[in-house]
């Protein structure tokens, strides 16, 4: 019984990680950008949606509130900002490194720098038996899960069965074909970077319900993506869903049983994966 | 290429990992050589140990500069002339401090844990080091930054050897005859040393024959294979010294600043280092001294008259990135060039004809991204 | 086998380089399928074959930067399927490419240094500066001398002329004294002078090396190699001399259609049309 509760909270987190790994995968796979700032839009989206949730009571609302606020800024980084340096890696890079610095102080100028829960209204802060057994879990945990579920089928139609996203998987195979298509390619690149920033947003208003959230959240939960990432293999889809449930579950274990060793079992299968197959798991070789 | 950087890299035909790398290749040989480089290093200890024998605050904050000098340092080694930008070095300064710290902790003295230390830097560089180097690039970026952020995940929560949040201090430092560097002065100028030595030992590894194949390297990793280099060897022993100088670094640090936690180690005293390394400018030594310098006073300076500092220092890397992303030494070399050039005589940095045929080069026909480097790449 | 008689190069008979049914796919495309070929110690062969032939294909599997999808290379008797590309410059394989690739942001003498130093375990000497190996600097002025490039060597490479550049790829290669050379379209891109000389640094060449040469000026290869081997669409077509493949029928239908009969072989620019912008499978 512990073991299924262990795991139910391990994919959980799963789920909570892909939605913040998907949204960095995706931008590095299309942009080539390893967008550090990430993390804080994470850390922003909780943040967002723990006072539209104080304001209004409703999750749902906070919820999208933190998506869109997040996707804005995304937005508007990438047209002001990341746009101007296109093409210098590293630059971009510290770039977002250096928006890092600006959100989480701005973030604690805001909300201050005690650790913060998001309290859920009625029904979701109740528990519910599951089906089959006498299992009693948290219905916010469960509502996580469905959410997950729910974006990541949405991407996965998003990606690959719309011609938006025959275009941005175009962008992920060979970014000069889609210039040479006659596709708008800066338009594609903030349209994505708009979207990993909505679903780093949308994890981190989802996360704050089970993790605590505060200075220093943003890099623990983007350290928790880089590792998902490499370990599904970078910019690929299909390794973020795989590598959350890979680092989402053997990190719970270890938090559960090791707690004084847990960040091992973030080492372990970077390990073993990266001995096996560096370039992920599900990581393409360029053929 | 190898695997996870392997599509980044077709893509970015003539791109080299390199800072300001975008539309022109800045040589790497303003170094100054033979009695310059005596002069340099005569004022800067006449600049530095005046500062250092005062103590006190300001004596304190240059001690502070040359420890995170040696550190960017080393990161400059993998870098600069590597091409592998890490951003994990704040967590290996992190580690040498610790491993001080918990090897006194269990009543070690200072000379010893100072061995076990260097040991403990030098096996998890060894371990780590394999994963490191099988990605290039951006990857690299990534995988060292994960790297470092476990090692930080790991100080923070192994609470019964770390000290978990609240760290670890270190009550006594080192004594060698009269030496004794619980005293500030006298760890000042120690530190003033290590980081001479480390400074010479790195310019001698930049100028041997390895130095000048990791330069190679970076221009094109696939040449130097069939040039009989093991390149991932190569990589591997450069990051392995890179880190082993953010190790040292550390040492210095738990010594001088008594104490050690997870904070030092975080993300972003990992991104700060880089960014150190950077402004001063990648590829020469000299440019992460700079960028350390210019780091740590706007740091204090910032953090004394601005509430805000850090959004302030956000937005200055911001300005940097966009503005000067080659770094200040870039900037200095590429303004000497053109006030040379002005003036109608060979550029001012000493490397007279490099400078001008980098001047004179014409646009450069082939990228490096023919049909059989995408093929290469194929491999795993 | 060698089956004419080579004019310049001294072979012995010794087998060099042997190919057993060598392919490679690219998702599914075959580039190369199952080539097999032998080249024996002293011989200068020349590969030909239309843009997408795969040529540039067998050169990667042979210098090891490629992994072959199916059979085996052999050097000199062994094995050498499986052995990564720095392992078998050890065993004396050199190589160029048909796009160069010098070192940028490195001086041409640093060019040659990193390529002395490439067999030598001082390629991982740290407490020296390399302009303190003597020998090796002195191998450096020998290497740039014998090329023309004495007076050149400290000028960034990516400041040199095309044809420097050509001559300074070959000469890294030789840098590495191999016993095979695999020269990628040496004169691609060339001036008519530039060409020249070339085929000046070609026959320069020691005797005793063995010489694989993707060519598709038939001046060069007549200059250059005793024996041309053609490729076409990942497969061996036909090997023979120089003459014998001008006057070889398939071959003129695969590089002209059969409208063009009569035609001479063509020159450089006709089959090395679009040749630059190669696309993955050059």
């Amino acid at each position: 019984m512990q073991l299924l509760v262990q795991t139910l909270n391990g994919l959980t987190l799963a789920g909570i990680m892909f939605l913040v790994s998907s949204g960095f995968t995706l931008v590095f796979g299309v942009m080539r950008v390893a967008n550090l700032a990430h993390g804080a839009f994470y850390l922003l989206g909780g943040y967002i949606a723990f006072s539209t949730v104080q304001v209004i009571g409703n999750f749902f609302l906070g919820v999208l509130v933190a998506a869109v606020t997040t996707a804005v800024l995304g937005l508007v980084l990438e047209r002001t900002l990341i746009n101007r340096i296109r093409g210098n890696v590293m630059a971009e890079v510290l770039l977002t490194l250096g928006l890092v610095f600006v959100i989480d102080d701005v973030a604690l100028a805001i909300w201050g720098g005690d650790p913060l829960s998001l309290k859920l209204p009625g029904l979701l802060a109740e528990s519910s038996t599951l089906p089959g057994s006498h299992l009693v879990y948290p219905n916010a945990r469960l509502l996580i899960l469905g959410v997950a579920v729910l974006v990541g089928l949405g991407l996965y139609y998003l990606l690959r069965r719309t011609r938006v996203g025959a275009i941005v998987r175009a962008g992920v195979d060979d970014r000069e074909m889609v210039g040479a298509m006659g596709i708008n390619v800066r338009l594609v690149f903030t349209a994505v970077f708009a979207l990993g920033a909505l679903l780093a947003g949308m994890g981190g208003a989802l996360g704050a319900t089970v993790l605590t959230l505060g200075p220093g959240s943003d890099a623990t939960i983007l350290t928790f993506a880089l590792v998902t990432v490499i370990v599904g293999g970078l910019g690929s889809f299909e390794g973020a869903v795989l590598g959350s449930l890979i680092v989402g579950l053997l990190s719970n274990y270890g938090e559960a049983y090791f707690p004084s060793l847990a960040h091992f079992a973030l080492f372990a299968p970077l390990v073993v994966v990266l001995l096996i197959r560096p370039q992920g798991v599900l990581g393409r070789t360029t053929a | 290429m190898n695997g996870v950087h392997g599509s980044a890299d077709r893509a970015q035909p003539a791109r080299r990992p390199r800072l300001g790398g975008r539309a022109q290749s800045v040589p790497l040989v303003a170094r100054p050589q033979g009695p310059m480089l005596w002069i340099g290093a005569a004022a800067f200890i006449a600049l530095t140990a005046p500062l250092l024998s005062q103590g006190g605050f300001y004596g304190g904050l240059v001690t502070q500069m040359l420890i995170f000098a040696i550190a960017a340092m080393g990161l400059d080694f993998l870098g600069g002339f590597g091409g592998l930008v890490s951003f994990g070095q704040a967590s290996y300064l992190g580690l040498g401090a610790y491993g001080v710290a918990v090897s006194m902790r269990y009543g070690y003295g200072p000379w010893t844990a100072v061995g076990i230390s260097l040991v403990v830097i030098l096996l998890v560089a060894l371990i780590v080091g394999p994963l490191a180097v099988r990605v290039s690039g951006i990857g690299f970026v990534i995988m060292t930054l994960a790297l470092g952020q476990i090692l930080f995940g790991l100080a923070f929560s192994w609470v019964g050897v770390s000290g978990g949040d609240n760290g670890l201090p270190i009550l006594s430092a080192p004594v060698l005859g009269p030496i004794d560097l619980n005293k500030p002065s006298h760890m000042s100028f120690a530190v003033l040393a290590v980081f001479i030595l480390s400074a010479w030992l790195l310019r001698t590894f930049v100028t041997s024959p390895f130095g000048l194949s990791l330069r190679g390297m970076m221009s094109n990793e696939q040449r130097l294979r069939t040039l009989g280099y093991a390149t991932r060897l190569h990589r591997y022993v450069a990051y392995v010294i890179s880190v082993f100088f953010g190790g040292l670094a550390g040492i210095l640090f738990a010594f001088s600043n008594g104490l050690i936690s997870p904070t030092a180690m975080d993300f972003h005293h990992n991104g700060v280092i880089t960014i150190m390394a950077v402004l001063g400018g990648l590829g020469t030594l000299w440019g992460p001294v700079l960028g350390a310098v210019i780091i740590i006073l706007f740091q204090q300076y910032l953090s004394i008259y601005v509430d805000r500092w850090a959004t302030a220092m956000g937005v200055v890397f911001i300005a940097i990135m966009l503005f000067v992303p080659e770094g200040v030494w870039g900037l200095a070399r590429k303004g000497a060039r053109r006030l040379g050039r002005q003036l109608g005589r060979p550029a001012a940095d000493g490397a007279t004809t490099r400078a001008l045929s980098a001047e004179a080069r014409e646009p450069h026909r082939d990228g490096q991204n023919d049909g059989s480097g995408d093929e290469a790449e194929v491999r795993a | 086998m060698n089956t004419t008689a080579p004019a310049q190069a001294a072979s012995t008979g010794e087998v060099a380089l042997r190919v057993e049914s060598l392919g490679r796919q690219f998702a599914g495309v075959k580039a190369v399928d199952g080539v097999t070929l032998s080249v024996s110690r002293g011989a200068r062969l020349g590969i030909i074959g239309p843009n997408g032939a795969g040529k540039t294909t067998f050169f990667n599997m042979l210098s090891g930067e490629l992994k072959p999808t199916s059979g085996r290379i052999e050097m000199f008797g062994q094995d050498v399927t499986r052995l990564p590309a720095h392992r078998r410059v050890a065993l004396g394989l050199g190589r160029t490419y048909q796009v160069t690739r010098v070192l940028h942001g490195l001086t041409v003498r640093e060019n040659l240094t990193v390529a002395v130093h490439g067999l030598s375990r001082s390629k991982l000497g740290l407490l020296r500066s390399w302009r303190a190996y003597r020998r090796q600097m002195e191998q450096v002025e020998e290497l740039a001398a014998s090329f023309g490039l004495e007076n050149r060597l400290d000028v960034l490479a990516e400041a040199l002329s095309h044809g420097e550049v050509r001559q300074l790829d070959v000469c890294l290669a030789l840098a590495l004294k191999p016993s095979i050379l695999l020269l990628d379209e040496p004169a691609a891109g060339l001036s008519p002078a530039e060409r020249v000389d070339i085929r000046a640094l070609l026959n320069r060449l020691p005797p005793e090396l063995t010489l694989i040469l993707i060519e598709h000026d038939m001046d060069v290869l007549r200059s250059a190699v005793d024996e041309i081997a053609v490729l076409h669409h990942g497969e061996y077509v036909a090997r023979g001399s120089v003459a014998e493949i001008q006057q070889n029928e398939l071959v003129r239908e695969l590089y002209l259609g059969k409208q063009a009969e009569g035609a001479e072989l063509p020159k450089e620019t006709a089959l090395n049309a679009g040749t630059e912008s190669g696309g993955g499978l050059v």
